[in-house]
């Protein structure tokens, strides 16, 4: 019986994973890739990124979309931030090429990515000069606060040279240092819920 | 195509559901309603035996730990979604166990290109798993008949994207329970909670 019960319980699990065999929805990829489906910044683990910083970029990001230069975000700290693509660390404008590819069923629009040695951009079909002209002229300054300046500081000059002037959301009284490592996990897991629900309601909808 | 997209919808939402009950189990810190999937009594199933080395390429077995209970997971190094979630889950367990209690932990790698010792290294200081966590690592035949002796599905996607050549791997996020015998007593399927883990261990270590 507990021969069988196992070979059941197992025969279940695989069954489930057999039946998702997209890429990248159960996979073991590089985080970035499940954030940016949903969110449009992705910050590095465990890299002391504070609230103030965070909220910034953030909000410039969110100011960027709204006011007509759509931009996605990601922030790698190091080497561990790359999942299964290591073999990336350091090559800021090789990821963001890889990145783009891996989301790009989901979004196609203009996409950054930081490392504490440059920056990449990539924006599929809507690069301009002024855009890589724009990039060219960020640097990163050493540890997490310099990450995070270089991000804030690209977005702004990206969306600048597409003629939009984005400006600093004020920052919450509240703030707090520091961040939890689930909230985005869980906000990433939702965002994803909701992409995946309205999908399937498409295709049922327009099925029939 | 729309037969590909909709089984994409599907995984999404399968890998959502369950990441969305993980992270809630984690946040939360529930000691976790969900047990083990499965059960046997004492001395009806033994373990698979093994030989593989751990992170210090020092020789890893089930027989070499016999008198102690261990919790055998598969775990790959270079995930970043339930992996570290899982391991957490395992090593909290542990941990709330008296020190003469606590099981050891031998994670099996799923990923043979994910196993460089730095790697191993880098996830036991991230997901602070404690000094009773192993890797367990080997050869690409080792390891394949460790994870079918388990019952352990693991499939592998290779692509190349902006001409880099990766691996993903997708498999079966579960841990086994053996007992101080060498028999399995329990299997957890992700995701489960650490009380529960406990329960287990306290209840089979006699």
């Amino acid at each position: 019986v507990g021969s069988l019960a196992r070979r059941l319980a197992t025969l279940l699990v695989a069954v489930a994973i057999g039946a998702a065999p997209a890429p990248g929805a159960l996979a073991d990829g590089d985080p970035a890739s499940d954030y940016l489906l949903s969110q449009q910044v992705f910050l590095p683990f465990d890299a002391n990124v504070t609230a103030a910083s965070s909220e910034k970029l953030a909000g410039v990001v969110r100011a960027s979309n709204l006011d007509g230069y759509r931009i996605r975000v990601a922030v790698i700290g190091t080497r561990y931030d790359l999942g299964s693509v290591t073999a990336l660390w350091e090559q800021p404008k090789t990821y963001a090429r890889f990145l783009a590819a891996e989301i790009a069923f989901v979004y196609k629009g203009p996409l950054l990515v930081v490392m504490p040695n440059g920056v990449g951009f990539h924006a599929p079909g809507s690069a301009t000069p002024a855009g890589y002209r724009a990039v060219a002229a960020v640097r990163v300054t050493p540890g997490t606060p310099g990450l995070m300046a270089a991000a804030t500081s690209g977005v702004e000059r990206l969306a600048a040279a597409h003629g939009v002037h984005v400006q600093p959301p004020a920052l919450a009284a509240a703030a707090k240092h520091g961040r939890s490592n689930m909230l985005p996990i869980a906000l990433g897991i939702v965002g994803a819920i909701a992409i995946a629900a309205a999908a399937l309601f498409g295709f049922r909808r327009f099925g029939r | 195509m729309r037969r590909r997209l909709i089984l994409l919808a599907a995984g999404v939402t399968v890998a959502a559901a369950g990441g969305a009950a993980a992270a809630l189990l984690t946040a939360s810190g529930s000691n976790g309603a969900a047990g083990p999937g499965v059960t046997w009594a004492a001395g009806a199933r033994r373990a698979p035996g093994f030989a593989l080395r751990d992170e210090y390429g020092r020789p890893v077995s089930i027989a070499a730990l016999r008198g102690r209970s261990i919790l055998v997971t598969f775990i790959d190094p270079l995930c970043r979604n339930y992996c570290p979630l899982e391991a957490r889950v395992l090593a909290g367990a542990v941990d709330s166990l008296p020190a003469a209690a606590r099981p050891a932990i031998v994670a099996v790698s799923v990923n043979r290109w994910g196993d460089a010792r730095g790697n191993l290294l880098e996830d036991e200081r991230k997901w602070r798993v404690g000094p009773d966590w192993r890797w367990a690592v080997g050869g690409p035949a080792a390891l394949a008949s460790v994870w079918r002796r388990y019952a352990i599905a693991v499939a592998v996607t290779t692509r190349t994207l902006a001409g880099v050549t990766i691996h993903e791997i997708t498999h079966t996020e579960a841990s086994y329970l053996v007992d101080p015998s060498g028999h399995e007593r329990a299997l957890f399927v992700w995701p489960f909670g650490a009380g529960a883990v406990r329960s287990a261990v306290q209840s089979t270590a006699s």
